[in-house]
């Protein structure tokens, strides 16, 4: 029978123990997690890695019944869609041929003045499925089925069709964390497409991430469409985030995502080396010199 | 108030571990989340169920080593801060004693108790984000995570306690009867 060497009172007595103990390490743990955050980065990429095969199996019918819908409202409005489709294609023809002229032009320009204009958008683009997506209270993120092994890196810009979806914060193996745009603690330097007016895109746990840093003279408005300006150094300039809703009287404007107009399934994640400060890249440099020097002392 | 002592401690552990199997089970459930309409469902609070419907006459002390390492797990897959989610499953697991009541109660009361354990576990998760984030949390995102757990509490009651009377012993222990 249970218990028969321990009478009641100290079992009683070593539960109670024993519950005190794991409370108090539970507290400890939570206020080591409150003041560094990278505490358990290395657990919990190892537990991504382990969980991310098993979700996107669960995962895989959801997304699929998820899409019946979406696929459903797509296809009544086939028809409307295909003659809007056609009437866009023109159009897009004038401006294709435009931006091929005005791109010879460009190019033209950079050799009479010696200078090349890189474009920041990268070309290479790893896809990776996003297998499940945390909107809680704490933070708001999404897991990639896609990790160091696939190319990503922390810090790298992650993509939907429609628009800029979050950067990956974490990067395991064969899987990756993703900061969504408006979770509390994600900034992302903007500006205006149509002023050329900077901002911060702030989240705040809410579907609509607020501008901020918003000067008395800047030009911003409602409709306005926002793009990363890239001068953070940390993402490229140009990817599509959204557009401003009407502001407030305090000019504080909220943005509607491009990426939330749809369920995300699968995304594109951007490899872009960030613009190093120059004291770094002096110190780099510094060291791969020394680091030659070296060899070829060694080996004269 | 007198622990049970009417089955043998290997029986004990055995239900200990069968309670600690399902929490498995519903913690890797709780990371999937579903578009409907733009809003994202989550069910963050599932693995709640397995506690509240703990196996009766379990080992507590492994109840409570399992329900640590299985919160520390679901803090580490749902980001949130560690020690959270092994904190709340401990509070609610002394509190409510799952281990040693007698669940006479039908679907109705056992879901009315569940809501109420929820609503507090959600007031407890608004001091903590409020500590941590030091903003108010979105009410949105805890209806969002309370609703659809409450809503398919019915279908996990009904799965356990199929699984409590395939095994059923005629001792009254294990999975609610």
């Amino acid at each position: 029978m249970m218990g028969n060497s321990e009478n009641p009172y100290q079992k009683r007595r070593t539960f109670f123990t024993v519950v005190t103990i794991l409370l108090v390490l539970s507290v400890l743990t939570m206020l080591i997690s409150r003041t560094d955050s990278d505490a358990y980065a290395k657990p919990r990429a190892f537990i991504d890695g382990v969980t991310t095969p098993v979700i996107n199996l669960i995962t895989m019918p959801i997304r699929g019944a998820e899409k019946i819908g979406h696929n459903f409202r797509i296809r009544s409005n086939a028809v409307e869609e295909n003659q809007h489709l056609k009437t866009e294609i023109a159009r897009l023809k004038g401006v294709e041929i435009r931006a091929k002229a005005l791109s010879t032009k460009i190019n033209r320009f950079e050799e009479i003045l010696q200078t090349d204009i890189i474009d920041d958008i990268p070309v290479e683009k790893i896809p990776a499925r996003a297998v499940s997506e945390t909107n809680g209270p704490f933070v708001r993120s999404a897991l990639l089925n896609a990790g160091r092994i696939q190319g990503i890196k922390p810090g790298h810009a992650v993509m939907t069709t429609n628009g800029l979806y979050g950067h990956i914060v974490r990067a395991g193996q064969r899987s990756s964390r993703a900061l969504l745009l408006n979770d509390l603690n994600s900034r992302i330097a903007v500006k205006s497409e149509r002023s050329d007016a900077r901002a911060i895109l702030t989240g705040n746990n809410s579907n609509i991430p607020q501008l901020s840093f918003v000067g008395p003279e800047a030009d911003w408005a409602a409709g306005d469409r926002v793009v990363t300006s890239g001068d953070e150094g940390v993402f490229p300039a140009g990817l599509p985030i959204g557009e401003t809703k009407k502001g407030d009287a305090n000019r504080k404007f909220g943005v509607s995502l491009y990426s939330a107009k749809q369920p995300i399934d699968w995304v594109w994640v951007y490899p872009y080396t960030p613009t190093l400060p120059p004291e770094n890249e002096v110190m780099q440099s510094s060291i791969s010199e020394e680091a030659t020097e070296t060899n070829s002392e060694r080996n004269p | 108030m007198a622990f049970v002592d009417t089955i043998s401690a290997q029986r004990s552990r055995g239900l200990a571990m069968s309670g600690l199997l399902s929490m498995l089970v519903l913690t890797v459930l709780s990371l999937i989340s579903v578009n409907v309409f733009s809003y994202n469902i989550a069910f963050g609070f599932l693995p709640l169920t397995g506690v509240y419907l703990w196996p009766r006459l379990s080992d507590p002390i492994l109840s409570v080593f399992g329900l640590y390492v299985l919160g520390v797990l679901a803090d580490l897959i749902g980001e949130t801060p560690i020690g959270f989610w092994a904190f709340t499953y401990l509070t609610y697991f002394i509190i409510f004693r799952p281990d040693r009541h007698e669940t006479t109660s039908g679907l109705f009361g056992q879901w009315f108790g569940f809501i109420v354990a929820t609503l507090a576990v959600s007031f407890f998760m608004f001091v903590v984000s409020f500590l941590f984030v030091k903003q108010p949390i979105n009410l949105l995102d805890l209806v969002f995570a309370w609703l659809p757990v409450i809503a398919v509490f019915p279908l996990i009651f009904w799965s356990i306690r199929a699984i409590g009377r395939k095994n059923a012993d005629g001792s009254g222990a294990g999975f609610v009867t």
